[in-house]
């Protein structure tokens, strides 16, 4: 698809302005794009289920329009309530969030037949992104090196393969080597392979599970990457044809695909690979005319090749730790070039200083299977200080619920180098005090702590490899734990918490230090 | 003051007294002193051999939990009050839901014969299905829920007869 090339001499041509915008969202990611709406000067409006009405995005925004029942599928996920709730308020565009429609080509369709803005790229480039085997073709087409594989014969009616025709394209590709589902994702309608006569009923159970699943059968194989790094590039493209990329994040620190911790820049990389890699990324965005904020994943292998996995066509959760060490805001950028703007930048303006590291909270219990945990957060103190980054979707008293996804907040840190980032962000864990539902906080400590983290030694399984079967350790603070909640008890209990304790004393004096402070300064003034 | 905690499987006497400006506290046989103060938030200070640290109590009906440096500790008070704390749903021979959900298919029928560990019901909580199996070997006697069901927390799910002890 060519897209028609505006003269780059206007460079401030508005060709939509947009005035308010709608976030089909929720949490976090919905909170994030309602302040960069209000910092542009933007009005917002939430759209809700039944039980966020008094979520905090609704809260923030202008307005909050509920648009059915806790159920996603009810209401986070239906096109239809959105753009009917965009047009009762009069929203000029809609800002997506990452996933619920954020990678529904038919919703950007509907927004822009229904004369909205999309934040995002085209329909067609999200169609295209979403098969992978598509995007593969185009991706290699561009000479952006993708994992070698190989699309198969056509299996006969009842789903069998030629058996000699799969077995010379997997001997074609190498073993071990990988069944994947080419309209795939979460790890179904995929297999590993380790040998020649594994091969074909692997692929016809790949393709069962594919089939049942995402409602196309269609498989490829893929070549096997052992102890593969996730690298993926942040890239950003614009109507007028420009695209830069802002540096990579590695994110190989995951527990069943899902991503727990990233970090930029990547310790595995050097400033060659890097802009081999940057500049691959840049081509991937060229191929298909990117517009708007999007990531180029990669796997990196361990002998230092690097190759294409897939395009994500929408704002990236980790997309924080990018903002820390370039100082550009992704989100203001998105809604400036979906207006039609040129980028702000070109590449050689983009630097990146220093070191920042994401850790994901998860309202979920890692001694227990990550088995969700639900309820009211009774307690909760964010850490802060330099450096510190809390996007959060949550306040103290507000419940987590089963309907959505379990993750709550995501703490970002900043550092001067890697280690002071790990030190942040292992000092901002030890005060970030959620008490009520169970979180990863304790996880996520341990694996900061970790000698091959600190080496820098990461690879997508290294949960596995290092954290297997993890518990935490409370061992040595037990008896301190048990001691203040005593004290606790004592003061809650006997209304009096001892001589010398601050709240109580000045509870019951009715003085505070702002008074003394208010006293002293008078005298002071006298 | 006496207070009777219980951390995991153990019990443990507390004892708590104000001790001039600090406090002194016995855990079952261990005695020592605690020099802790309360913050403005509500949280408590205190000087250790490491160092001052911060500590959050939260009281959520005979629950205490402590965040201390990123771990979070569990501990109870059995109200003396109430007597004998009220037998743990969970542990019963019927199967109540342990966290809000949607039924995505019960796999037994009121009559039908279970053994302990087999799967009862298919329960899906935020995007993840979980098996809940039978706690003991029995007859199922009443099943509440039908596939498709939202179910709260403490909801029954399936009522077992216990089998009889041959």
């Amino acid at each position: 698809m060519i897209r028609k090339i505006h003269d780059p001499s206007t460079t401030e041509e508005v060709n939509r302005p947009i005035h308010r915008v709608l976030i089909a969202n929720r949490g976090e990611i919905a909170v994030r794009v309602i302040r960069a709406c209000k910092e542009l000067g933007l009005g917002t409006v939430a759209v809700c289920s039944e039980v966020d009405q008094d979520a905090l995005h609704a809260e923030l925004a202008d307005v909050a329009v509920t648009i059915g029942p806790a159920e996603a599928a009810d209401s986070y996920l239906r096109a239809d309530r959105i753009l009917e709730a965009a047009q009762a308020t009069d929203a000029d565009a809609i800002h997506p969030g990452y996933g619920f429609l954020a990678e529904n080509a038919g919703f950007a369709r509907a927004c822009a037949e229904a004369g909205i803005t999309f934040i995002g790229p085209s329909p067609e480039v999200i169609e295209q992104m979403g098969e992978k085997t598509a995007a593969r073709a185009i991706m290699e087409e561009a000479g952006v090196p993708v994992v070698p594989g190989a699309l198969l014969p056509e299996p006969d009616a009842d789903g069998v393969y030629p058996s000699e025709a799969v077995l010379e394209a997997a001997r074609g590709v190498g073993f071990p080597l990988m069944v994947k589902a080419a309209f795939g994702g979460g790890g179904k309608g995929m297999r590993r392979v380790e040998t020649e006569d594994q091969v074909v009923g692997a692929c016809e159970a790949a393709a069962r599970e594919a089939r049942k699943a995402f409602g196309d059968g269609t498989v490829y194989l893929e070549r096997f990457i052992e102890q593969p790094r996730h690298i993926e590039f942040q890239i950003f493209g614009d109507r007028h044809g420009a695209a830069v990329h802002l540096f990579e994040r590695e994110c190989s620190i995951q527990r069943r695909h899902q991503k727990i911790i990233e970090e930029t820049p990547s310790p595995a990389l050097d400033d060659d690979l890097r802009s081999r890699m940057g500049q691959a990324a840049v081509a991937a965005a060229r191929a298909v005319g990117y517009e708007g904020a999007g990531t180029v994943e990669f796997l990196l292998g361990p002998d230092r090749e690097f190759y294409f996995l897939e395009m994500n066509t929408r704002l990236q959760v980790e997309h924080p730790v990018t903002e820390l060490v370039t100082g550009m805001d992704l989100v203001r950028t998105q809604i400036r070039v979906a207006e039609g703007r040129p980028l702000p930048w070109k590449q050689e303006d983009i630097a990146s200083r220093g070191h920042a590291i994401e850790c994901r909270l998860y309202a979920e219990d890692p001694e227990n299977g990550f088995m969700p945990s639900l309820g009211p957060i009774l307690l909760l103190n964010e850490p802060t200080g330099p450096g510190v980054r809390i996007d959060s979707g949550v306040r103290q008293g507000d419940e987590v619920s089963m309907f959505y996804d379990p993750m709550i907040a995501k703490l970002s840190l900043h550092g001067v180098h890697r280690a002071a980032a790990i030190d942040r962000a292992i000092t901002a864990l030890r005060e970030y005090a959620v008490l009520g539902v169970t979180t990863n906080v304790e996880y996520l400590i341990d694996i900061l702590q970790e000698p091959a983290f600190h080496n820098g030694d990461l690879h997508t399984g290294f949960l596995e490899e290092h954290l297997p079967d993890w518990t935490g350790d409370r061992g040595e603070d037990e008896d301190l734990a048990i001691a203040v909640a005593a004290v606790n008890e004592f003061a809650r209990l006997g209304r009096r918490a001892g001589p010398g304790t601050a709240s109580v004393a000045a509870a019951e004096t009715n003085s505070t230090p702002w008074s003394e402070l208010g006293r002293f300064r008078l005298r002071g003034l006298d | 003051m006496r207070l009777n905690f219980r951390s995991s499987e153990e019990d443990l006497p507390v004892e708590v007294r104000p001790d001039g400006k600090d406090w002194t506290v016995r855990i079952a046989d261990a005695e020592f002193p605690l020099q802790a103060l309360q913050a403005r938030d509500g949280s408590w200070l205190v000087d250790t051999h490491q160092g001052r640290r911060r500590l959050w109590v939260s009281v959520h009906g005979d629950e205490r939990l402590v965040f201390c440096d990123g771990r979070v500790h569990r501990l109870r008070v059995p109200d003396p009050e109430q007597g004998e704390e009220t037998e743990d749903p969970g542990s019963g021979p019927n199967l109540v839901a342990e966290m809000p959900g949607k039924i995505v298919k019960t796999l037994v029928a009121a009559g039908e014969s279970v053994e302990a560990g087999q799967a009862l019901v298919l329960i899906e909580s935020m995007k993840m299905e979980t098996e809940l199996l039978a706690p003991v070997n029995g007859r199922v006697d009443t099943v509440h829920v039908t596939d498709g069901q939202l179910v709260a927390q403490g909801d029954a799910l399936v009522d077992i007869q216990p089998a009889e002890e041959s």
